[in-house]
């Protein structure tokens, strides 16, 4: 419990920091991090891109990766570089800087 | 004449459809990135002209990469029927670039494809309800068995769209018709999309894309075209400020066009819940990397093993005693019989004949080579394997989808230099462009086959893999080098979409390889024979235009022997090999043929037995033998790469392409060749192997020891 809550801060101060504004949900029920932190096979909902060049952010948006979105991750590679993701009944693969700047909380 | 372009989402069925309707046999596979560039096809039917034009894979009229640029040019600037090919398994994504078309009045038909599979996993669409919905002509069709008819045609080039009208007042389907009054249409599109006419908007109902509109309007004096065309990424004659701000929007508009579409399809499309297109039972070992890697060596030596010492030079062998038998010798049993002319006779059998031979001894080789890369390609595999070597790939500055490029560079460099478009950065295409030459080609297999039979007998089919491993070694290292200085990275991203694991059709399969087979001969035919027969007319002429069976009298010797001190050092300093390399540079096929018309060999057994024969005009010693087949390997791309390289890439790179190459064939062809000679190869090349082991597990060890960190990769630790 003490871990999690530990967490539960973490994740808020990085989503402030990342973000430079407070979620809206005050209740803070909901948790965040970035895609890549999630485990195998977790089903998650996309909350915002972060920290992409405008380029790589409108494609992943145009992709179908936009909020609310849900997002899993099938695979990893050996040196977790490239991720292999499900997501609208799709299979992509990204580069981790990319799973980086999706922030995103548990389904 | 009708134009029907052909565009949609990357392998969704637009090159299958494109060779269905005009009976070719373009490029096909099942992989993101076959087709890098547009392809044409005229046809008559039924007394009229059609023109087909099958263009690369694009997602959004916002461009991420150089192949969707071509599309999206050849898309707005000709004036054509639009034929917007989707998958039915990914719908939703496929009908985006729709939603676009329609903003910028680019009508349309949709034809979704692979509609079976899609079935088989528990969909379902309902054609009608979306062509209501969508107000465009929804047809169903399998791109694989389509045929050209005058009712298809009448179908799909039709140029008039009948709207539909709207059935029930379903909410979803007068949230449609609202939009739809208020939608963005063109009345005139010409030639350069310049003089689109946007009709003005009604204010009556918010539309999905009025209200960004009246947004820009409200903070820029700017008009509905430029508008509209700034959204799809077209930014003409708009200041950094306008840009700026209607890149804000992007986010907004992306997300109100899917909100359109879900809408759209809510009724028309349902998805089994667990769906999940280019997932497969098989991906728990095709994505195991230690699996993947072994299978796909495995798999890479096997073919080499059956195309180049197994299978291949007994199809080549019986293909050549039939052409003897039937062809060659009948000839030239009637030539001596018309005539007593040597110089007559040589040329025919000489010149002529055996650069038909050379020809045909590799055509089987070629065939077989493309089927292997077919099943590759068929199967869903490349994807798998991009992912699988996206992260040691990456290392050198590439990414997944080079691994695509490198097994096409197998086949033909020229091939593979055009497929760098598929990268999606600039940087990223020189380099796969660069570093694509020093894998060895189809081209060059003949004359390894040949040198190392003849000199490394029962190892000289490691000698073969030996080339084409340093080939990719020397490809890496210039691709590192490259990513230090050059062209430093900017991060690659790699996104792409996992087909599924297709069943292999064999029959596409074979076709495929008669097809290369056929273009090869015809690509390479021509060049070869003809340059044969001049390269046999100068090695058998001298000044005063006289016949000689002496070759070293001849014109080309001559200005070979001029030349051919700078090989001395590596041991190619015969006048005979420098003019098969001199040669070369037009086509790496020509080598081969080059040398049996210095040795006067006829077949490939003469031809060996003469390459270790001093007193042929081209021979070799063990130690030269290996320094040419270096040589061979690295040193100039041929006429048809460099001139594609020029295009791609600009004269700059493609200058550099040649000096390096020739730098680092001299080099390595240098310390084979005084290794060789002084006994010290062996101790070279272990050094060179143990190098390479220590210094990928110093990296390994590293990483494993130092992971990057995952939350932050700002925060350099070490």
């Amino acid at each position: 419990m003490k871990r999690l809550n530990l967490l539960k801060v973490k994740a808020q101060l990085r989503f402030f920091y990342f973000n430079n504004s407070y979620i809206q949900n005050p209740n803070l029920i909901d948790y965040f991090m970035t895609l890549n932190e999630v485990k195998l096979n977790t089903p998650c909902l996309i909350k915002q891109i972060n920290d992409l060049d405008e380029k790589t952010k409108i494609r992943l948006m145009e992709l179908g990766i936009v909020e609310n979105t849900k997002i899993m991750i099938k695979a990893r590679s050996v040196f977790k570089k490239t991720l292999l993701v499900v997501f609208n009944n799709s299979c992509f693969t990204i580069k981790e800087n990319v799973a980086n700047a999706i922030v995103v909380n548990y389904a | 004449m009708h134009k029907v372009l052909l565009i949609g989402n990357p392998n969704v069925g637009k090159s299958t459809l494109f060779n269905s309707l005009t009976k070719s046999h373009e490029h096909t596979g099942n992989f993101h990135g076959v087709t890098v560039e547009e392809k044409r096809k005229r046809i008559t039917f039924a007394g009229e002209q059609y023109e087909f034009v099958d263009l690369p894979g694009i997602y959004s009229l916002n461009t991420f990469s150089f192949e969707e640029d071509v599309s999206k040019n050849i898309l707005l600037k000709e004036a054509s029927t639009k034929l917007l090919v989707c998958d039915a398994n990914s719908l939703r994504r496929n009908l985006y670039i729709s939603l676009q078309m329609n903003e910028l009045g680019l009508e349309h038909k949709i034809l979704i494809n692979n509609y079976d599979y899609f079935l088989r996993h528990g969909g379902k669409i309902d054609a009608k309800k979306l062509e209501q919905n969508l107000g465009a002509r929804v047809e169903i069709i399998d791109a694989k068995k389509i045929k050209l008819s005058k009712e298809i045609l009448n179908i799909y080039v039709d140029n008039s769209t009948k709207m539909p009208i709207a059935g029930n007042t379903t909410k979803e389907q007068k949230i449609f018709a609202n939009q739809k009054n208020d939608m963005i249409y063109s009345k005139n599109l010409q030639n350069n999309g310049k003089n689109l006419k946007i009709s003005k908007i009604s204010n009556k109902n918010a539309s999905y894309l009025n209200k960004f509109i009246e947004i820009v309007k409200s903070k820029f004096n700017l008009s509905n075209e430029q508008i509209v065309f700034a959204f799809n990424g077209e930014f003409q004659n708009l200041e950094e400020e306008q840009i700026k701000f209607i890149c804000t929007l992007y986010p907004q508009i992306i997300k109100a066009r899917y909100d359109f579409l879900d809408a759209v399809l809510f009724d028309c499309v349902s998805v089994k819940k667990d769906f999940v297109y280019g997932a497969s039972k098989l991906d728990k070992f095709l994505l195991n990397p230690i699996f993947m890697f072994v299978a796909f060596l495995l798999f890479f030596f096997l073919s080499i093993y059956v195309i180049f010492f197994g299978v291949g030079p007994l199809i080549s062998e019986f293909l050549i005693s039939v052409f003897n038998f039937v062809l060659i010798n009948p000839v030239l049993n009637l030539l001596s019989l018309i005539t007593n002319n040597m110089w007559l006779i040589e040329f025919f059998s000489g010149g002529v004949i055996n650069s038909f031979t050379i020809v045909l001894s590799f055509l089987p080789q070629v065939c077989l080579l493309f089927i292997f890369l077919s099943i590759l390609e068929d199967s869903g595999l490349i994807s798998r394997l991009a992912y699988v070597f996206d992260d040691f790939l990456s290392f050198f500055g590439l990414n997944g989808k080079s691994i695509y490029i490198i097994l096409l560079g197998l086949g033909c460099n020229t091939m593979s230099t055009l497929a760098s478009r598929n990268a999606n950065n600039k940087n990223l295409k020189i380099k796969t462009a660069l570093v694509n030459p020093y894998i060895s080609c189809m081209a060059r297999l003949p004359i390894f086959v040949l040198v190392a039979s003849a000199f490394f007998g029962t190892k000289s089919y490691f000698v073969v893999v030996g080339l084409y491993l340093l080939g990719l070694v020397v490809a890496l290292a210039m691709s590192c080098f490259l990513n230090k200085t050059l062209l430093k990275n900017t991060e690659s991203n790699l996104l792409l979409e996992f087909p599924p694991v297709r069943g292999l059709d064999f029959k596409h399969i074979f076709q495929v390889g008669k097809t290369n087979a056929v273009d090869f001969t015809k690509r390479v035919f021509g060049v070869v024979v003809s340059v044969g027969i001049i390269v046999w007319l100068l090695s058998h002429t001298t000044f005063s235009l006289a016949y000689t069976s002496t070759i070293t009298n001849s014109i080309l010797f001559f200005f070979a022997d001029k030349i051919s001190f700078v090989f001395v050092p590596i041991g190619l300093n015969s006048a005979g090999i420098v003019c098969a390399l001199i040669v070369g540079i037009m086509a790496k096929e020509l080598i081969v043929s080059t040398i049996s018309i210095s040795n006067n060999a006829l077949t490939n057994s003469a031809l060996m037995l003469s390459l270790t024969m001093a007193s042929s005009a081209v021979h070799f010693n063990t130690a030269s033998a290996l320094s040419f087949l270096i040589f061979s390997l690295l040193y100039c791309p041929c006429i048809s790469n460099l001139a594609v390289l020029k295009k791609e890439v600009g004269k700059f790179y493609m200058w550099f392409a040649i000096i390096s190459q020739f730098t680092i064939a001299y080099l390595l062809s240098f310390v084979a060749y005084q290794g060789m000679t002084h006994g010290i190869i062996y101790p070279i090349i272990a050094l060179v192997v143990a190098a390479i082991i220590l210094f990928s597990a110093a990296y390994i060890i590293k990483k494993v020891k130092h992971p990057k960190c995952l939350t932050c990769n700002k925060c350099g630790k070490k």
